[in-house]
């Protein structure tokens, strides 16, 4: 939002969200921890060191295939949107885990030698050409470039910073940095360890996180098909009583747009369904206060003109709506960002 | 990797990030701003936490800054885009997964030792 | 749970507030989700395989005195009390070769000082790096010849990995996740050591040298920590058997 930037805004739901995140890792680590102490064999003798190193490996992975499923079930069930609000802190503190893991692994294995540690770990393994011995670790340092990348650019001046298609971009690397990390993984302690826990836990979380996307898409798809116009360019999206009141029809036009077309105060109004923020559905949303509010995180816009309401300056598309014989019509063609629109009267239309 | 190489790419890389440095000092004074006017004036919690993302993404800034910001496109979702690059991942990531599955080192044990050497406990 | 909330049920971030119905869900969701992590950190503990024994007290500094030999990795030759000579490899405490000190005092008397790395039988000795550490024997040192023997030819299975990571610097000290380790530490003057194992459990170490008994290093860096496959002579050098290879016979298996 266009007011003064600070780093975080803070508020209660935040320091909960953060605060049993970082309590599961400290769980999460202490119990490795622990248990790996606690299961020595007698005669065995333990380097603290190796143990952080994979607890904070095994810790970072795990919460990236957390942050991945609350997407798409955020999709399936409302329920899951308070979690997509505050997902962002979670991919830092994802980051700030891997980075750790590195760091101790780069300091542990590549330091004390008269070589610089990065310039070791780029020349201690050769075997690209090999699947037993490929340098899992290169996979390792280009997914934690590519989570660093996501995590300085996680505050909202970077969207404005960089342009909305660059930072989506930039973020959308999330899933190249997964596909390494399993891969990462895979070559790395899996095939080190001797236990079928290790590849079916992996696998099985892939399967899981995979398997949640492609579903939010089936679901998302079947109330999702495209409406033709009418021969005078029209859509009719039926009566305005099938619209909840303070809420939204989304319809997807034959150009593959999506208006979000919300019933409020006996008027109609339509606007594109994505938010400027973070391309949040609108049509989700509800209007709160007079305004079109975004389920993702909350930002505003008035129904009729597509603006944020002051000191904000955000603008989206609207649309023209009309009812005709009972029926709500809205016009596939966007009008410029923040355009006002008049919007229909229910009650009026009623009368004729 | 040759060492010679190795220190090629992590000179290269530490070249990066050092012109990254000098860059995002300016930018944090100056150019978070310039490029959009709604951070003028905002405190020095806010630009430190842009420092480390103009370390790394300066040649981005460094561009806007020189061609002007970003144009207003309209949002839209991008969910064309996760589908394709799931179809893309989920194969690559099987093919993957089922090699190194497969090409799993298993220490090869031997039939015998030599005799006449002192044997050990393997697990010791 | 209703699929859609009720329409007065609907969360803003920045309310802070949920829904009761919401506020469920999420104390529902943030339980099974640290019951997961729990359980995940342990099922992931208790999976690994062991991690070696060998132990390396960096506390306790000790003075020792022997023989030099540098050929093919330094050890000193010190006499145990049955009279026989035990060989304890001279290593860096750091990741480096103790040899290029160790050149002038080939073959004589010395005294070392450092601290011990011990798995099993095996004896290294880390060197203090930064400070003093050699100067011409006390006392008298023992100085039989070396005692050498030709055990044979052998084609063995087994893993390159780094005598002193191996033994105790490093838990674990080989494998996958360990080999750009063992591979920096024998490019930086490491010994590397070959382990092979039988099917009844037993181990057997070498020390990995060229076919005459010459240092290997850059030669077989691209072979350490993998199963590999290789084939030479067996020559006994004391308390140490040395497994002689021509490193491009060695082969990934």
């Amino acid at each position: 939002m266009s007011h003064q930037f600070t780093p975080v805004q803070w508020n209660g739901f935040k320091w909960r969200y953060d605060a049993i995140v970082l309590f599961g890792t400290i769980l999460f680590v202490a119990v490795f921890v622990g248990l790996t102490m606690a299961s020595r064999q007698p005669g065995e003798s333990l380097a603290p060191v190796q143990i952080l190193i994979r607890a904070f490996g095994a810790a970072a992975f795990l919460l990236l295939n957390i942050i991945l499923s609350i997407g798409p079930l955020a999709r399936i069930s409302a329920r899951f949107k308070p979690l997509l609000y505050n997902r962002r802190h979670m991919g830092v503190w994802c980051f700030s885990l891997a980075l750790t893991h590195a760091g101790l692994t780069l300091m542990w294995y590549q330091g004390f030698s008269a070589l610089n540690p990065v310039v070791a770990l780029f020349a201690s393994n050769v075997q690209y050409t090999s699947i037993a011995g490929f340098p899992f670790e290169s996979l390792g340092v280009a997914a934690l470039i590519l989570l660093a990348m996501l995590a300085v650019s996680s505050h909202d001046y970077w969207q404005a910073a960089l342009g909305a298609s660059v930072w989506k971009r930039i973020h959308m690397g999330v899933y190249v940095a997964y596909g390494l990390l399993v891969m990462h993984v895979m070559l790395g302690i899996v095939q080190e360890e001797k236990a079928e826990f290790y590849p079916a836990s992996v696998i099985g979380l892939f399967c899981i996180v995979a398997g949640l996307h492609i579903f939010s898409a089936f679901t998302g798809r079947v109330t999702d098909r495209r409406v033709k116009a009418s021969l005078d360019g029209w859509i009719n999206i039926g009566p305005p009583d099938k619209i909840a009141e303070n809420r939204a029809k989304i319809v997807r036009t034959e150009s593959d747009a999506r208006i979000a077309v919300f019933r409020y105060d006996g008027k109609i109004s339509a606007v594109s369904n994505v938010c400027a923020h973070q391309n949040g559905p609108l049509g989700e949303g509800r209007i709160v206060d007079g305004c079109i509010t975004c389920p993702w995180h909350g930002w505003q816009y008035r129904p009729e003109d597509g603006r944020s309401p002051a000191p904000f300056e955000e603008k989206i598309s609207t649309y023209r709506v009309q009812i005709d014989g009972g029926m709500v019509y809205v016009h596939p063609d966007p009008l410029p960002p923040g355009t006002p629109t008049k919007p229909a009267v229910i009650d009026e239309a009623a009368n004729v | 990797m040759s060492i010679a190489a190795a220190t090629a790419l992590a000179s290269a890389l530490g070249f990066y990030l050092l012109l990254g440095v000098v860059f995002a000092l300016y930018f944090i004074v100056f150019g978070v701003g310039r490029l959009v006017p709604a951070a003028k004036g905002s405190g020095i919690g806010f630009r430190l936490t842009i420092f480390w993302g103009a370390i790394i993404l300066w040649p981005v800034l460094l561009f806007r800054l020189l061609k002007g910001p970003a144009e207003l496109v309209p949002p839209r979702t991008w969910r064309r885009a996760h589908a394709r690059i799931w179809m893309v991942l989920i194969p690559l990531v099987a093919l993957g997964v089922m090699a190194a599955l497969m090409l799993r080192p298993a220490a090869p044990l031997n039939d015998a030792l030599p005799a006449g050497i002192m044997l050990e406990e393997a697990s010791s | 749970m209703s699929k859609t909330p009720k329409k007065d049920e609907f969360f803003v971030g920045y309310n802070a507030k949920l829904s009761s119905a919401d506020r469920r869900a999420m104390i529902l969701t943030a339980g099974i989700g640290l019951v997961g992590v729990a359980l995940g950190g342990a099922k992931a503990a208790v999976h690994q395989q062991g991690w070696g024994s060998g132990d390396w007290d960096m506390g306790e500094v000790r003075d020792i005195e022997g023989i030099v030999e540098q050929t093919p990795y330094p050890v000193l030759r010190t006499a145990a009390l049955d009279g026989q000579m035990r060989s304890v490899s001279l290593v860096c405490s750091s990741k480096c070769g103790a040899s290029a000190i160790l050149a002038p005092y080939e073959g004589k008397p010395v005294w070392v000082r450092g601290t011990v790395i011990s798995r099993g039988r095996h004896r290294l000795l880390a060197v203090v790096d930064n400070q003093d550490w050699l100067g011409d024997a006390k006392n008298a040192v023992a100085a039989p010849p070396v005692e050498e023997e030709y055990l044979g030819l052998a084609a063995l299975n087994g893993e390159i990995l780094d005598a002193k990571c191996w033994a105790g610097a490093m838990r674990p000290g080989s494998g996958k996740t360990h080999k750009a380790c063992a591979s920096l530490c024998i490019r930086m003057g490491g010994t590397p050591w070959f382990v092979a194992k039988d099917k009844a459990g037993k181990r057997a170490i070498f020390v990995l040298t060229g076919p005459e008994g010459e240092p290997l290093r850059e030669e077989v860096l691209a072979m350490v920590g993998e199963p590999v496959r290789a084939s030479g002579k067996l020559m006994r050098r004391d308390d140490l058997v040395q497994f002689r290879v021509d490193p491009a016979v060695i082969q990934a298996v």
